[in-house]
């Protein structure tokens, strides 16, 4: 079972690092833009 | 830092119609860390000192990976919308030398008015974006032309909201298991 939300964790993480990295700017900019 | 709470909404929204974590496993990426890696590239992009010729070449790898990992899941929900929002931020960067254009006018309606009153071309500290006006930038309207005003404080590109909302769309379904949303509406 615990495995299951390992893949769950994997799954959210790829997805977040999709969605940060495809959008411009980068989320954690402290300046201008900040997607 | 607007893209990640949007993915945390919609977790929470799907979790509140009934989604479970364990239903992510049918929907796993291929690929993942092509994902994590492009992301690794850009955080050093912006952390570490390097010179301009290094950073536009270390994002045109970031996004090339990007692109293949969208490439081998585009199968899965929402990943068409994230890569057509990847894509048109790519082409808005790719036409402006590598970097996202945002003007002063926008920056500004964000509430972001010292950087609004920086010099043109100014590359803005810890982001992909340069200030240009919409006169000097080609493709002006792909770039970052839509402002949240305090306290949100952020300019957008449509792209960006075309990728939030690929990966909202991912999580409403991936909670499910395949073939149940559709029939609960």
């Amino acid at each position: 079972m615990k495995k299951i939300y390992w893949v769950a964790v994997y799954v959210v993480l790829t997805v977040a690092a999709a969605v940060v990295a495809s959008g411009a700017p980068i989320p954690w900019s402290t300046s201008g833009g900040g997607g | 830092m607007i893209l990640l709470p949007i993915l945390a909404l919609s977790i929470l929204v799907g979790l509140a119609r009934g989604g479970r974590f364990a239903n992510l496993e049918r929907w796993q990426p291929r690929w993942g860390l092509l994902a994590g890696l492009a992301l690794a590239l850009q955080v050093g992009v912006v952390v570490l000192p390097l010179d301009n010729a290094l950073v536009r070449a270390l994002l045109l790898v970031s996004l090339g990976l990007l692109v293949t990992f969208v490439g081998v899941n585009h199968r899965l929900p929402g990943v068409p919308l994230l890569a057509v929002g990847l894509v048109l931020n790519l082409v808005a960067m790719a036409v402006n030398h590598g970097l996202m254009p945002v003007s002063s006018a926008a920056l500004a309606r964000a509430g972001q008015v010292e950087l609004a009153g920086l010099p043109e071309g100014t590359l803005l500290e810890g982001s992909k974006d340069v200030l240009l006006q919409p006169e000097h930038a080609r493709l002006w309207w792909l770039g970052d032309v839509i402002s949240f005003r305090p306290p949100i404080a952020v300019v957008l590109s449509v792209g960006d909201l075309l990728v939030a909302a690929g990966g909202a769309w991912f999580l409403q379904r991936g909670l499910f298991p395949p073939g149940t949303v559709s029939r609960k509406g």
